[in-house]
């Protein structure tokens, strides 16, 4: 790794343990006292948090290392941990409280008709059913901050292995950047939204949708940091020609594909499997009922989920994009966006960035990060619960 | 007209039904009871195949309609469902309004294909269950709108629009007052004259009242199926007995 990135390995693990273990209590406090709250108070603090949560994390770590470092700190093992911490408190904050909001309130209000009160609820009810999501969720976050974090300079160090011309050019591809990736984004939500479908209404039954679930769950949450760092030379090798435009297509696709797939899938498994069940025992077949019921019901919440998608996905292939843009061909971009890279990428006071002509350090050494990212999501994955899914659920 | 013959239904590794083999006469109502959990829905839901959609399904032994068994494959499912309504204690209302639940079995089964061949067809469903005239102002109105009792029949219209040969019905008064439960009783007494009725119900009075014969389940094995007024006055097992008189289940 570049002698600029000062944190080692073993730091990155400590501050990612560290600040896994921080968060986790923050968040699962928080999530629990939303349990607690009055109501009312309870549905205003879930819209604050869920708008701080929503926003992608590779936003919100650079918002907090714009924020919280100061221009002459080093990213040391701790820095880099209160940095992660904050990156990950409000989403991790969102996605808990969602989890224990799923313990139902027939449940809820069973423990409390046998004298239970609000925070044995918690303790005893809520929490333990949540464990293993929580978890999952926490893990994913992780993985997913951390990714956020080092994009905006374990990636440079990356890219820096490759000669100038292996690097992202906007010329590249007979449509060029901007169409190019409009087909790649067209596409891939065309394909997830029929595998969505495909594994909510039509795989029920099978053997192999768990493992699918697993996968597709593991996809979305591995870190574009992954994505990037490994397709470049990846493609470099298929291709024999250095990343371009089409590289950029596909790493959109790559983000935006299992995030609109599981997007589809939420808002189908949301439609009543009552609904499902009712048309079906009036003989319309499994496409008749998708067509004339499941689907216009759930087209509202599947456009949302899917523009969220979208979002989350531009957001986070953005960086990515502009530093390959940045670095190879300033002539190319916008007169505001030519100083991009010492504007925005070498954050203030962050010793990430590896010029040019600096000697920079090979693929194998950002590995054990790469490794480290996957494995978490791994785990996160395998301990992340189906999605609600009706399928087990209905006939 | 409808027969079971040693039928065998393990759901998720569990037996839920035993060898039951149960003939179903046309134009006579059958009432089957048992205590909770024996396979009364099971065997309902494997009538017409609802079941074999649920996951870990495994069926043994036959279901016949009119001779032919209902699990070959020259036996449409969605054909079968057509031919065999399922109204359910719980069955769900579609999103929408009244007529849109009574016209939605129509327009996908592709026989109606007239939005006012729909309609007329509707009318008479709704009529036939003594609905019309409650619903024939609000018909553009939101079904959920309806009381219990009017949704219960009005899913039971919607199943007879469909012209079934046979009408299984899952405790189809669960959870009304004596009233709208009446209503129901009243409209299994007329349909009987053209329409073959399997009932499901946990209320044994309920079975007195509208079945011409009955049959007994316990823990998924039919201990007895006899003539309704045999089988309350007579019955020829002593577990029957029993639970008729409520002295087990």
């Amino acid at each position: 790794m570049s002698a600029e990135f000062a944190p080692s390995m073993p730091e990155v693990l400590g501050a990612t343990v560290l600040a896994l273990a921080v968060s986790l209590a923050v968040a699962a406090g928080a999530a629990l006292v939303l349990q607690l709250v009055p109501p009312a108070l309870g549905t205003l603090l879930r819209r604050v948090i869920r708008l701080v949560g929503s926003v992608p994390i590779v936003v919100m770590a650079a918002a907090v290392l714009t924020a919280l470092l100061p221009s002459d700190t080093a990213l040391s093992g701790m820095v880099l941990a209160v940095l992660l911490t904050a990156t990950m408190v409000p989403v991790l904050t969102m996605r808990c409280d969602g989890i224990f909001q799923t313990v139902t309130r027939p449940l809820r209000d069973a423990a409390a008709a046998l004298g239970a009160g609000a925070l044995s609820i918690a303790l005893t009810l809520v929490l333990p059913a949540a464990l293993p999501a929580v978890a999952g969720a926490v893990l994913a976050a992780g993985a997913q901050g951390l990714g956020a974090l080092l994009t905006l300079g374990v990636l440079q160090a990356a890219t820096g292995t490759l000669s100038d011309t292996a690097r992202l050019s906007p010329e590249g591809g007979t449509f060029g950047l901007g169409p190019l990736v409009l087909i790649a984004g067209t596409t891939t939500l065309a394909v997830s939204t029929l595998i969505g479908i495909y594994f909510e209404d039509f795989s029920e039954g099978s053997s192999w949708t768990r493992p699918v679930d697993v996968v597709i769950a593991w996809l979305s949450a591995l870190p574009p940091l992954v994505y990037a760092v490994l397709l470049v030379p990846v493609v470099t090798a298929v291709r024999c020609t250095p990343p371009d435009a089409w590289s950029a297509a596909l790493l959109f696709a790559l983000l935006l594909g299992p995030q609109a797939a599981l997007a589809v899938r939420g808002a189908l498994a949301a439609v009543p499997a009552s609904l499902r069940e009712a048309s079906r025992a009036l003989g319309a077949s499994r496409r008749q009922t998708l067509r004339h019921l499941v689907l216009p019901a759930a087209a509202r919440p599947m456009v949302r989920h899917l523009t969220g998608a979208v979002t989350r996905a531009t957001l986070e292939w953005l960086p990515f994009v502009a530093i390959g843009i940045a670095m190879t061909s300033p002539p190319a971009l916008p007169a505001w966006m030519r100083t991009l890279d010492t504007r925005w990428m070498p954050l203030p006071g962050i010793p990430f960035h590896v010029p040019a002509s600096a000697p920079s350090p090979a693929l194998p050494d950002v590995a054990p990060v790469i490794g480290l990212l996957v494995g978490l999501t791994t785990v996160a994955a395998w301990l992340t619960p189906a999605p609600d899914s009706n399928r087990g659920r209905r006939p | 007209m409808l027969q079971t013959e040693r039928l065998t239904v393990h759901v998720g590794g569990v037996r839920a039904l035993d060898g039951v083999s149960l003939d179903v006469p046309a134009g006579t109502v059958t009432a089957v009871i048992g205590p909770t959990g024996c396979g009364k829905t099971t065997l309902l839901r494997t009538i017409n195949r609802m079941i074999s959609l649920l996951p870990s399904v495994r069926i043994e032994g036959d279901v016949r309609l009119q001779g032919a068994s209902i699990f070959t494959s020259g036996m449409r499912v969605t054909d079968l469902r057509r031919r065999v309504g399922l109204v359910g204690a719980d069955t769900a209302l579609l999103p929408g309004s009244v007529i849109d639940n009574m016209t939605y079995g129509l327009e996908v089964s592709g026989q109606w294909r007239t939005a006012r061949a729909r309609l007329v067809r509707a009318e008479e469903a709704l009529r036939e269950v003594h609905l019309w005239d409650e619903v024939k102002d609000q018909l553009n109105g939101p079904a959920d709108g309806l009381t219990a009792g009017q949704r219960r029949r009005l899913t039971m219209a919607r199943a007879l629009a469909l012209g079934p040969e046979v009408l299984l019905l899952d405790d189809p008064a669960a959870g009304l007052d004596p009233v709208a439960t009446q209503r129901i009783e009243s409209l299994i007494y007329t349909l009987r004259q053209r329409l073959t009725i399997v009932l499901v119900t946990n209320s044994v009075r309920q079975a007195a009242r509208v079945s011409d014969q009955t049959a007994f389940l316990w823990l998924g094995r039919l201990v007895e199926c006899s003539p309704t007024s045999r089988l309350f006055t007579t019955p020829a097992e002593r577990l029957t007995e029993d639970y008729v008189t409520g002295r087990c289940g």
